[in-house]
């Protein structure tokens, strides 16, 4: 819920397909490019963001996204009306995501990582505000490096679960997985998050003191 | 529950994946383990530090930049291409259409050459409606000046001459609707003074007439001297024409 208000969607579009969406959707398989426009336009924001948390770069993401949207094309008369409609775009959002990455991996390009010049820093004093705001953006920015750093299936089951927000089992429907995978690779994934994050936030050394 | 398997539960136990009755065990013992309740509070803040990374705000550009590149490629695919209409004409109930009208073209072409195929050839047949209109006119000079019929009677001094040319069998009735085979003896002598038809055209006058009179046309108004006969001879081929000219005249005196 939380997260439909931060990207401004529809509150119930999260969890059900609308009746508008329904006959837009009709409409698009039957060849209605406007209609199709419309689908974009509903779903575009939770596409580039997937693809850009996935990703990790404006520039992938946005190539991403436009992948996922002629995909959707190319197999909307296959989508299942019983299905939530959003599960079924992440799901194929995932799987761009995912040969993007494979393909970035064979031409030996890696996407963003810590060593960009991150150095490891000291937590500022909470008395200071700018310094406040400082520590969070390099937070975020750590975290999203520590996400790039995972492999694509634990990467898609931290992704969908604490970012986008979806239950363990959404997660499971959409990754065609099971909820015990699921839940293993989302341990998995937070543990070797906390991990890389403690290497930059001097936690050990916090500790020792 | 030891350390080790709190330890390996607490990434789950963070983010509310853990069933309610492992939870509350896993919480009495963070309240004992100041070492486990230390590591809890570390994944917490990861995990909460996660759920607050927010994709940066696209501009509305972005969004219609990918919507247009997108719109560009399916556009393509959403309209019908040339070989997508041609598939589609055939489909099954076009294609029922297509086959009856088919059949249709083929059987009028089938009527058309069944009944004048084998006579003559589509050119042949305007020429011949242009033929008629001619033959009418003609005709219409043989039967409308009440003295013309004095006039195309054969002169006496070539009544044998006319009757010779003229085979018995050579009826040229009707002979415009009947096929080539039919066209045998159509050597036929005619005294006119007008201009002769072109050659390529039969030249047969239509009427029920007795053949003698019917192939006999004079006239009234010729340039040609009324003392002078011209006699056409029109062979089995119709380029051939044979045409004599006679001076009735010069035959009277040489007579007297």
């Amino acid at each position: 819920m939380a997260l439909a208000v931060e990207l401004q969607l529809p509150i119930n579009a999260l969890t059900q397909n609308h009746t508008s969406l329904g006959r837009l959707i009709e409409r698009a398989v039957a060849g209605d490019t406007e209609a199709f426009e419309q689908i974009m336009i509903y779903s575009q924001q939770r596409v580039l963001a997937m693809t850009w948390r996935m990703l990790g770069n404006e520039a992938d993401a946005r190539d991403a996204a436009q992948e996922v949207f002629l995909r959707i094309f190319k197999y909307l008369k296959r989508y299942d009306q019983n299905r939530d409609f959003f599960a079924w775009v992440y799901s194929l959002t995932v799987n761009v995501c995912r040969d993007f990455a494979s393909r970035a991996a064979k031409q030996g390009v890696q996407f963003s990582s810590l060593d960009d010049g991150l150095e490891t820093f000291d937590l500022p004093s909470e008395q200071d505000n700018i310094y406040i705001e400082i520590q969070r953006t390099q937070q975020l920015d750590l975290i999203a490096m520590a996400i790039a750093s995972l492999p694509q299936k634990e990467k898609a089951a931290i992704v969908l679960r604490d970012l986008e927000g979806f239950p363990t089992e959404e997660v499971a429907d959409i990754l065609r997985s099971s909820p015990t995978t699921v839940r293993s690779q989302i341990s998995s994934a937070r543990r070797k998050i906390k991990i890389y994050c403690d290497q930059y936030l001097n936690r050990k050394e916090r500790r020792a003191l | 529950m030891n350390c080790k398997h709190v330890q390996d539960l607490l990434p789950l136990y963070a983010g509310g994946d853990v069933e309610e009755k492992t939870a509350e065990i896993l919480a009495g013992h963070l309240r004992a383990c100041v070492e486990c309740s230390r590591l809890a509070g570390e994944y917490r803040e990861t995990t909460q530090m996660m759920q607050q990374l927010a994709p940066p705000q696209f501009s509305e550009s972005v969004y219609s930049g990918i919507r247009k590149r997108v719109l560009l490629e399916i556009e393509p695919k959403a309209a019908p291409s040339l070989s997508g209409r041609i598939d589609g004409f055939f489909r099954p109930k076009h294609r029922l259409a297509f086959a009856a009208g088919l059949l249709l073209v083929t059987g009028m072409f089938a009527f058309y050459f069944i009944s004048f195929g084998d006579s003559e050839t589509p050119q042949i047949a305007d020429g011949r409606a242009a033929d008629r209109t001619a033959d009418k006119q003609r005709t219409d000079q043989i039967s409308a000046p009440p003295d013309l019929d004095k006039e195309t009677e054969a002169p006496e001094a070539f009544p044998d001459a006319a009757r010779s040319i003229i085979p018995p069998q050579g009826k040229v009735t009707k002979q415009r609707t009947g096929r080539a085979d039919k066209r045998k003896t159509q050597a036929v002598a005619r005294f006119v003074t007008e201009k002769p038809a072109a050659p390529d055209k039969p030249d047969f006058p239509v009427t029920d007439r007795p053949a003698p009179s019917q192939t006999l046309a004079v006239s009234p108004k010729s340039r040609v001297p009324e003392k002078t006969l011209r006699m056409e001879l029109q062979t089995n081929d119709p380029n051939i024409r044979i045409i004599w000219f006679a001076d009735l005249q010069a035959n009277k005196n040489s007579g007297n």
